[in-house]
């Protein structure tokens, strides 16, 4: 079955986002960028997105420069999944358009993992994220911590309301001080 | 300067509450208490006596001091958590306590919080460490009185309870120190504070 493979910064504090959507905390990570994104990709063929991470993507990976840059060919190329109930469509820049999904999002990936495929990234997404890891459908966390509290702002699990619990697969710590702690679901 | 360190249990979503027991602190209808117990593995109990032997003393908040207290104060001598903690010296922050008698080697800090600290901060020794005391730990970083974190990360979302770093606090950028895995799958993050450049 495809897996679900939730990938957010995240401050220390448990935070993805300030409380307008900021992420001018996040203090970048070469290293993942280089080695453990193009990787992350390389195994997914859907990308699934709440709608304000699903904005702020759209603004930014389809009008990066792609002449070399392998990681902006595969976000812009990949199929993306936006779950909204609001937008009317969800353009991607000049490459396709992102499917929308505007009734339940678990019953929705429930699905669309039964169907055959490659895994699913989520990036960012926190609701998206609470919604999905309450139904039990989330099956890897690779949190990228970043060395920042933040004190206020969307967090990555806002509204769980059972706890979850992992089995950590891997830690990785890069010189900007990010640590990637990569977990997947624990069912025992 | 001393250093002081917050040594902390905390679950991915950030919350310290009741890491030990059940009914350990149940404040806001907490059930989920006692959560670290399946991650226990021996080499935590190492990093806790490395920890102590950088520290001669503790900075407690009232209610962690009681339960803390209370669970080390009847241990018999020869208990080697019992006797670290028993014999370290203790400092409790706390209005409405009128002695501390019932935990040995405990001093109370009743006013001039802020300054009491500051003072202690100031004279020669080695490191002072906090756990627990989620009031006192978000009064300490509001007055930038925090060295260092040292947060043993566990692998659970528990979706609410106390959290470490208080909801509205101040927004602070951190240097990542350490980090290492327990084979249980615990984190040690090790964090120190950064002066803020005004």
């Amino acid at each position: 079955m495809r897996k679900v493979i939730a990938s957010p910064f995240v401050t220390l504090d448990g935070f993805i986002a300030g409380p307008d959507g900021e992420l001018d905390w996040s203090v970048g990570d070469e290293a993942f960028d280089r080695e453990q994104l193009p990787a992350l990709l390389d195994r997914v063929d859907a990308i699934l997105l709440g709608q304000l991470t699903y904005q702020a993507l759209a603004a930014y990976w389809p009008f990066t420069s792609a002449e070399d840059d392998r990681t902006a060919d595969l976000v812009n190329t990949i199929p993306k999944v936006v779950f909204s109930r609001t937008l009317a469509e969800a353009p991607w820049g000049p490459f396709k358009n992102a499917r929308l999904v505007k009734e339940d999002s678990a019953a929705a990936v429930a699905q669309l993992k039964q169907q055959a495929g490659k895994d699913m990234v989520i990036f960012g997404s926190g609701r998206l994220v609470s919604e999905l890891a309450q139904a039990g459908l989330i099956d890897e966390y690779q949190l990228r911590v970043n060395p920042v509290v933040l004190g206020r702002g969307k967090r990555l699990f806002p509204d769980l309301r059972e706890r979850v619990k992992l089995k950590l697969l891997d830690s990785r710590t890069s010189p900007s001080g990010v640590v990637v702690l990569h977990y997947q679901l624990d069912n025992t | 300067m001393r250093k002081i360190v917050v040594s902390e249990f905390v679950s991915l979503d950030n919350v310290m509450q009741a890491p030990g027991g059940a009914e350990e602190d149940t404040e806001g209808g907490f059930t989920l208490g006692g959560w670290t117990w399946p991650f226990w593995h021996d080499d935590m109990g190492a990093h806790f006596f490395e920890e102590m032997s950088q520290s001669d003393a503790l900075l407690l908040g009232r209610k962690t001091w009681q339960i803390h207290g209370g669970a080390f104060e009847p241990m018999p001598a020869g208990d080697q958590f019992g006797d670290v903690m028993n014999i370290m010296p203790k400092y409790v922050v706390s209005t409405t306590l009128t002695t501390v008698s019932a935990w040995r080697n405990s001093t109370l800090i009743r006013g001039n919080v802020i300054e009491e600290i500051r003072t202690l901060k100031a004279q020669p020794g080695k490191n002072i460490v906090i756990d627990g005391s989620s009031v006192l730990i978000h009064t300490l970083a509001q007055h930038d009185l925090i060295d260092e974190y040292h947060l043993m990360v566990f692998p659970l979302v528990l979706g609410s309870g106390k959290r470490l770093f208080p909801e509205g606090g101040k927004k602070k950028t951190l240097k990542l120190i350490e980090s290492k895995s327990f084979a249980t799958g615990v984190v040690v993050l090790t964090y120190q504070s950064v002066v803020e450049q005004s």
